[in-house]
Parts: structure tokens; C-alpha cells; sequence
């Protein structure tokens, strides 16, 4: 399949090694991958601090470039742009925007791509480790997505997965961070602590482990690794 | 403000009102209200009411032990607005205008319910409300044909069971009175009764 | 922890600061309250048969009742009348407190009782009340002792919960309790005090869990039993209720009914269920000779004007409170509002438009949506906060703030000024050096930085696919 891949602001500019993760893994998968090259942000900052008209220009710049490769799929490593774009676009934009019209209905995340069309990958983690998953709330409670990121991991031999708060929320909230960072830091911690048996912390958002991966280093736990779902994966099935 | 006035402010309110906010928009409400499914228990009636009962800290019990249980709790004093039970001869009955005095009231009760252990009473000039409220016991007895499944099968039902006009009160009594607010701990008996005794007839 | 701050003069991040300052205790009881309380939610919910579709159908019943208020508050209103009981519709919070203290003073009431109400505290009539001479004593057992402890209550459910068994020897040893910190013996003398409180009371004070308009009905809700007593023994009920709290028929009530008890304390059905239509009837021992019904506006039109109407389907069970995680870190009153967690951080601005404080409420959130996966009737909590943002960033907002997303939108919408703009990311800068928001960010985390080029230029050269 001709996959155009989104690969968000963030993973962009700040892990670019995610964004490569996730090429090559849909590449192991057989997918012909593309990067539509004038995509930039699904707009959600501002989107989420209210303010939609400046959302709304830089929403269009990117559905403008994803739909002009009018590739059979679209795929994402992140579970919050894509709900932004599959959920909250059209009140940006309208539903009827011929640019989210094509996007929006061929937008996956990741692990939500690969449960369909990726699903024979399998691979080995050596040596093992116990993966605490962390639930982004996004993708849990507006795609409805828990399953799917869990099943790639099951996937993958010597991969455990831990026991842990998963599904609370990390205390990133986008701006919600730096505007109220003694709340944020609260809740990271808060989730943090109950973190104690993994040895690797993955999620399948890259804005949470960013989060969550500058608390653990900033109070000496860098012993826990903190890898995007696609690292973990990319790792697994290296030929 | 007078009714006219405030219903007016609304009216303009709502006939301006922009579309809802939001991805989720709710579903049309449906032409009847479902009833409330509770997961389906084949057990007769009575043995889910006795458990619900149990389950909220009241007691099902029969009129054979009334006795015993009213001596356990250290009844001594009670009133009385039913003739379907009788006051064991250790304890004093007191005249309805005592009931402050008394360690239990003795009330019927118009319905009950299995699935939550509830019992309905229906307040009128032979069932002062006080009667089940301020004793510390509070003894209902509950006809065996006013047994139903839930309290939807009850109060659904209301405008036929009522048909001249709702009682001045209604109470729907499910076990003891009961608060947490102390450090998260349970505990039994704050305003209303302690103790709950129910007596299937 | 030093005293609870106001709304007014503060920020929300210094009230959330001033949440997490203390020694842990807030938090650890903040733990204990709410997971025990959305534990039994998810407990509750499981008895029936399919909570999802019943929780959706209680959206859309509750949606078309707000939809046509008008017309349910008329025959509630009517009803009620029939019933022998009076109905008075305020504006606004002082024709509410105007109207009660009238009664008060023809009944030349000297003391009132009253059962949980957040309508009474939103429209702070004991102060009010104790102005005109008349004592207006709390008696839900946590409600008693926030009020004895001069603090307003944290919680729509457990409005004490933050406070320790040692604190609750404190409070009620201003009244006279010698005792030690046992639950029952406190339970006990609270009992005792306040039964005799009851029996002197002139007027008995009650907030309306839900109103039906097909019978003229007020169904009032508590596991304490006050709300009980306070409808029986004092000679005047006065019933304080939101205008949105009406509901068409008994089914519509036994549906809400059924989820507020699960949503609320995990209870299949509530202690004790209270439908009240009209004053105690000829011969008749008990109950109120005077019953008056209070619906009140305050500020809920304006609601009812816009977007986020849906916040008045709310039935106060507290479920969006337990399930928050912001909630969960700072408690109710770092909200600084009568009305707490997700549905406050939603209605509060709005009821609130004239304290400019309130606007910011908006942001004690951040947007998980657990609120609106806990709450029995449906209300997307998550984007009435988004809108709330909207409406905040619309109505001028923040002027730095504004800027800088114009400057950010005019360059993300652009290839190349994105690429400008995103390429310094790779740096590693002193912290002190930092731009204001990456600082904020440093304070409690490592701040990110790239290692190598960007993914765009990875793929340019070709470094990306296999
Ligand atoms: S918003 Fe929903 S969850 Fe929150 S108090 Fe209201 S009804 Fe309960």
C-alpha cells in the first residue's frame, strides 16, 4: 500500500528517530512510504489554548500537503494529531474540506495501521524487558485505541508487559505543561511512581514520553528507558 | 422575578442558542424511556431481597424473630403505625406523639424492592414520617405482593399506583442511615436509624 | 496548610501551588476518597445490563429536557401549586436570598436547618441568613464540619474529605466533643448535637436532587438522612434548586436515579430517596404545613445561551471530580469556586462573569477526557473546558499570548519559516537562557533536544528507508 506518513511536528524536529522507526517498520510491512514533504503541524497547540483560527491556518497547511499525495493510507506515530485531525479537524475547518475529506478517513496511528495492515511482523527484543505501555488519553478515550499498541508488543518475544497506572493521564496536556508546571510535574510523578517493576516505558505518543522521559531523567531515574512504540517495534524486526 | 419574566429570559436564551459544542454531538432522545437492565438473576424474589438487604446492612427477618431481634438492639420502647405486627410484651408501645421517645418505629411499607434491598413508604395521616426516622430501629413490615424486581418497577408506576395525586412524601428507605465523612470510615446511624429490620409478610 | 485562598486576587497556578505546597496529606486523602469512590462507580455500573447505552440515553433525555426548560419549569411550577406548595422563580442570586429571608422573618425563624446544597452555597445564603440574626446550621456531617472550620466544602460528595480524624477532633471540640478519634463516637455526638437543633429549628433548608414536572415532585437525595429530617420535622421547607434540575416523568427520574447513586457514592440506589409533593396534608402529624420551591437563574441562562449548554445536564454525582487527575493533585478548593473539578472548571466561568478570575478555569485541565468517560450522563467535559478556552481566548485573552500564536500560525503555516523555526531545537541551551515557557518546562524536567538533523532532512538526504 502507498503510505504517506504524518509525521508531526514534534517527531520532526525534536526525535527525528521515531519518524525513521516508523518509515522503516511500515517499510518491513511492505508499504511503498512517502513523506509528503509540506506538512507541519496539525495546529493542535493552539487548538487546545483556544485559540482555533490560528489552528485552523496551520491544520490547512498540512491537510494541503498530505492530501496532495493522495496516498491509499495515511499513517501516524501519534495518537494525538491523529485524533485531531480525524476528530477535531472539522470543527476548524469543516467537514467539508475537500483537503480533510481525503485525509481524515485514510489517518491511522500507527498501532492502529499495523493491526490491519502490518500484522504479520513479528520480531525479538534481546535482551528482554518489561514494558510498562502508557495509555495517551486521546488515544484510549477518543480513538478508543488499548488493544491494538499491546497486540504489536505481544508480537515481539522477550517483551513482558508490566503492570502498571496506564490509562491515567501523564500531566502533559500540551501548553497545560508549561503554563502549570508544578501541576504537570505532580502528575507525572503521581503516575510515575507506580512504575516500579518496568525496566522500559513505551507509548505510542511522543509528546507523553517526552514528558514523562524529562521528569525520570530530571530525578535520576534514567534507568528506565523510555521508547516510542515504533523504537520498540523498529528494534524487534531489524533483518 | 415573576414566572412570565424568568420563562421569557429562557425562551430568548434557547432560541438563540448556537449548535452544541463539540465532536460528540448527543443521539435523539428515544420516543419511550428503557427501563434500567439490571444483569437478569433467576433467584426467586425474596433470596435477592433478603441479600440486598444484607448487602446494605439491614436484616430480613421473620415475624418469629422480631422478638430477638428487637431484644438484641436493646429495644425498649416503640411506636406503632401498623396492625400487620405486634410489639412483643418486653417492649412498651408509646402513643405516635412520643415517637421522640422511642427506641424503634414500627411502619409498613407500600412496595419494595429485591435488586437494591429497598423499601418504599408512603406518608399519610396513619403513617406519620417520623415514625421511621427518628427511633434509632426502624422495623417495616413489607407485603409479600408489594415485592418487586427494582425501583424502576416502582417508580415508573407511580402515576398508576397514584393515580388522585402523589402522597405528601414518598420515601424510598435502602438500609440505615449512613455517612463516610468521617477519614473514609462507614458508619451506621447519623440522622435516621441504625438499624433496619425488615419483615416480609 | 495556610488558609483556603479566594477566587478573587489570584492565579490559578498560585492556588494549584498553594495545593501542592502542604505536606502530602491533601493528596494522600485526595487518593484514598477518590479512588474508593470511582472504584464503586465501576463496581455500580457493573450490575447492569449495558450502562454504555443507558448513559447515552441519558445524554439525549437530558438534552431534550434542557430544550425545552421553559415549558418543564411551567408545569413543575404548576404542579407544585396544585400540590398546596409555593414556587418563586429567581433571577439571581440576591432575589433568591431576598426571597428566603422574607419567609424566615414572617415565620420570625430563628434558626434554620439545612441539608447539603450546593445551590445554597452558590448563592451564599448563610452568610446572609447569619447577617439577619438567624443561624443557619449545616448538617450533613462534612458539610457541619467545614462549616464549623470556617472553610467552604472541597467536594460535591465528601465536602470534609481532605480532613484527617485528628482534624475532625479539633473541629468538634470547638462545640464540645471530648472524645477520641473514633468515627462512631464522633458520628454519635454529631447525632445527638444536631437532633436537637433539628427539633428547635423554625425552617428547614434543602437542595432538589431532581424536580419532576409530571407530578410536581422534588426528589431529594442523601445517605445521611438529613435532607429527611429537615422535610419533616421543622414547620417550613424551603427548596432551593437549579432551573435545570427538572425532569419530564418518573421514568426519566428512575433512570438518572439509577446512575446518580452508582456514578456518585457506587450505590446501586441512594440511602434514602425523599419525593416530595407539596406541604403535609390535612391530619397529616409531620412533615412541612409550608413548603416553598426556589428555582433559580443565576447565571444559567447565559449557559443555556450558548454552546456549552450541555454543562446544564448535569446531575451533581460528583463521578468527573473522582475520576479527574487534576482534581486528584489540588482538590476542590484551589478551584476557588463553589463548584469544583471538571464540571466547575466548565460552568464556573460562566456563572462567574464577572470575577475575571474565573475565565482561567478553563485551563485546570489537562484535556484527558477521564471526566468525560466517568460521567453518568454523557457530557463531553473535555471539550466544554475547550470551549471555555475559546471563549476566554476570543474574549481578548491574553495580549502576549495572543501574539505569539499569530506569530507561530503565520510561521507554521509555511514550509520553510516552519523549518527556520524548528531547526534551533537541536541546541542544547543553558537553562537560564531559556525562552519563558521552555523555563517553565525546566522546573521540573530535563528539557528535549535533537540528536542530529531533523527527520525532513534526513528523508532530503535520503537516510530514512531501507
Ligand atoms: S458533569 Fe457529569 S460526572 Fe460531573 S458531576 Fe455532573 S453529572 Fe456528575
Amino acid at each position: 500500500m502507498r503510505v504517506g506518513l504524518f509525521v508531526t511536528c514534534l517527531v520532526d524536529l525534536l526525535c527525528p528517530e521515531v519518524g525513521v522507526a516508523t518509515a522503516r517498520l511500515l517499510q518491513r510491512a511492505g508499504h511503498q512510504v512517502e513523506f509528503p514533504e509540506g506538512q507541519t503541524c496539525c495546529g493542535q497547540p493552539a487548538f487546545n489554548s483556544g485559540y482555533r483560527a490560528e489552528a485552523a491556518g496551520v491544520l490547512h497547511q498540512t491537510l494541503r500537503a498530505l492530501a496532495a499525495t493522495d496516498a491509499e493510507a495515511y499513517v501516524a506515530p501519534a495518537g494525538s494529531c491523529t485524533t485531531m485531525i480525524r476528530t477535531f479537524a472539522a470543527e476548524l475547518v469543516g467537514d467539508d474540506d475537500p483537503d480533510l475529506r481525503v485525509v481524515a478517513p485514510r489517518l491511522f496511528e500507527l498501532s492502529e495501521f499495523l493491526a490491519s495492515h502490518g500484522s504479520a511482523l513479528a520480531g525479538r527484543l534481546e535482551p528482554p524487558r518489561r514494558v510498562a505501555y502508557h495509555d495517551s488519553c486521546h488515544m484510549l478515550r477518543e480513538l478508543g485505541l488499548a488493544r491494538e499498541p499491546r497486540e504489536a508488543l505481544g508480537r515481539v518475544a522477550g517483551v513482558e508487559l508490566a503492570d502498571w497506572d496506564s490509562e491515567r493521564c501523564c500531566g502533559f496536556g500540551g501548553t497545560f505543561s508549561m503554563r502549570q508546571p508544578e501541576l504537570s510535574v505532580a502528575m507525572a510523578d503521581e503516575k510515575l511512581r507506580t512504575l516500579a517493576s518496568a525496566d522500559t516505558l513505551c507509548g505510542a505518543d511522543p509528546s507523553c514520553l517526552m514528558h514523562m522521559r524529562g521528569r525520570l531523567e530530571r530525578i535520576g531515574r534514567e534507568e528506565v528507558a523510555v521508547r516510542h512504540l515504533a523504537e520498540l517495534l523498529e528494534e524487534a524486526t531489524r533483518p | 422575578m415573576e414566572r412570565q419574566a424568568f420563562l421569557a429570559v429562557l425562551e430568548r436564551a434557547l432560541s438563540a442558542a448556537p449548535p452544541l459544542a463539540g465532536a460528540h454531538p448527543p443521539p435523539p432522545p428515544p420516543d419511550v424511556v428503557p427501563r434500567v437492565g439490571w444483569r437478569p438473576d433467576p433467584r426467586p424474589l425474596a433470596e435477592r431481597f433478603g441479600e440486598a438487604l444484607r448487602g446494605v446492612g439491614a436484616r430480613l427477618i421473620t415475624v418469629a424473630e422480631l422478638p430477638a431481634a428487637l431484644g438484641e438492639l436493646e429495644v425498649e420502647r416503640a411506636v406503632l403505625t401498623t396492625d400487620r405486627l405486634s410489639l412483643p410484651p418486653a417492649v412498651e408501645r408509646l402513643g405516635l406523639e412520643r415517637v421522640r421517645e422511642a427506641d424503634a418505629g414500627v411502619t409498613e411499607a407500600v412496595a419494595a424492592c429485591a435488586a437494591t434491598g429497598t423499601v418504599v413508604l408512603a406518608a399519610s395521616p396513619g403513617e406519620p414520617r417520623a415514625v421511621s426516622l427518628l427511633p434509632r430501629v426502624h422495623v417495616v413490615a413489607v407485603e409479600r405482593d408489594g415485592l418487586v424486581e427494582t425501583p424502576g418497577d416502582v417508580l415508573r408506576d407511580l402515576g398508576g399506583r397514584y393515580a388522585g395525586g402523589l402522597p405528601s412524601a414518598l420515601t424510598f428507605v435502602t438500609g440505615p442511615s449512613r455517612s463516610a465523612d468521617i477519614g473514609g470510615e462507614l458508619v451506621m446511624g447519623v440522622h435516621g436509624p441504625l438499624a433496619v429490620l425488615v419483615v416480609l409478610l | 496548610m495556610s488558609a483556603v485562598p479566594s477566587l478573587t486576587g489570584t492565579t490559578l497556578r498560585e492556588r494549584e501551588r498553594w495545593a501542592l505546597g502542604g505536606d502530602g496529606r491533601l493528596q494522600s486523602a485526595l487518593r484514598r476518597t477518590t479512588d474508593n469512590l470511582d472504584g464503586r462507580r465501576r463496581r455500580g455500573l457493573d450490575e447492569l445490563e449495558d450502562p454504555e447505552t443507558l448513559r447515552q440515553t441519558a445524554r439525549s433525555l437530558r438534552t431534550a429536557a434542557v430544550a425545552r426548560l421553559p415549558e418543564l419549569l411551567g408545569r413543575l411550577a404548576d404542579r407544585v401549586q396544585a400540590a398546596g406548595g409555593t414556587v418563586f422563580f429567581a433571577a439571581d442570586a440576591e432575589e433568591a436570598r431576598a426571597h428566603v429571608l422574607g419567609i424566615c422573618a414572617r415565620r420570625g425563624a430563628k434558626l434554620a436547618v439545612k441539608s447539603k446544597s450546593m445551590v445554597s452555597e452558590e448563592i451564599e445564603l448563610g452568610a446572609r441568613l447569619a447577617e439577619a440574626g438567624i443561624e443557619a446550621l449545616e448538617t450533613d456531617l462534612g458539610e457541619w464540619a467545614q462549616q464549623l472550620d470556617g472553610e467552604p466544602p472541597a467536594h460535591i460528595l465528601g465536602p470534609a474529605m481532605h480532613k484527617t480524624p485528628a482534624d475532625w477532633v479539633r473541629v468538634l471540640g470547638t462545640v464540645g466533643y471530648d472524645g477520641d478519634e473514633s468515627a462512631p463516637a464522633m458520628t454519635a455526638f454529631a447525632r445527638r448535637t444536631l437532633r436537637d437543633k433539628f427539633h428547635a429549628a423554625d425552617v428547614g433548608i434543602t437542595g432538589v436532587n431532581l424536580a419532576v414536572a409530571e407530578s410536581g415532585t422534588l426528589v431529594i437525595v442523601s445517605n445521611e438522612g438529613n435532607a429527611r429530617m429537615s422535610s419533616t420535622v421543622p414547620p417550613v421547607q424551603i427548596a432551593l434548586m437549579g432551573m435545570e434540575r427538572v425532569v419530564a416523568d418518573w421514568a426519566e427520574a428512575d433512570l438518572l436515579l439509577a446512575l446518580l447513586g452508582r456514578a456518585g457514592a457506587g450505590v446501586s440506589f441512594p440511602t434514602y430517596v425523599s419525593a416530595i409533593t407539596g406541604p403535609r396534608r390535612p391530619r397529616e402529624r409531620d412533615g412541612p404545613q409550608e413548603l416553598h420551591l426556589v428555582v433559580l437563574d443565576n447565571g444559567r441562562s447565559r449557559i443555556l445561551a450558548g454552546a456549552s449548554r450541555e454543562a446544564l445536564n448535569c446531575i451533581r454525582c460528583g463521578a468527573c471530580l473522582n475520576a479527574c487527575p487534576v482534581y486528584r493533585q489540588i482538590g476542590g478548593h484551589a478551584y476557588g469556586s463553589v463548584y469544583s473539578g471538571p464540571i466547575g472548571a466548565v460552568i464556573s466561568p460562566l456563572l462567574l462573569d464577572d470575577v475575571p478570575e474565573a475565565a482561567e478555569l478553563s485551563h485546570a485541565s489537562s484535556l484527558c477526557g477521564a471526566c468525560w468517560a466517568a460521567c453518568p450522563v454523557g457530557i463531553p467535559l473535555h471539550e466544554l473546558l475547550l470551549e471555555g478556552r475559546r471563549r476566554e481566548a476570543a474574549g481578548g485573552g491574553d495580549r502576549a499570548e495572543r501574539a505569539a500564536w499569530r506569530a507561530w500560525a503565520q510561521a507554521w503555516s509555511h514550509p520553510r519559516l516552519y523549518g527556520l523555526t524548528g531547526a534551533p531545537a537541536r541546541a542544547r541551551i543553558p537553562e537560564r537562557l531559556l525562552p519563558p515557557p521552555l523555563r517553565e518546562w525546566a522546573r521540573g524536567r530535563t528539557v528535549p533536544h535533537r540528536a542530529g538533523a531533523t527527520f525532513r532532512a534526513r528523508w532530503r538526504r535520503g537516510e530514512v528507508l531501507e
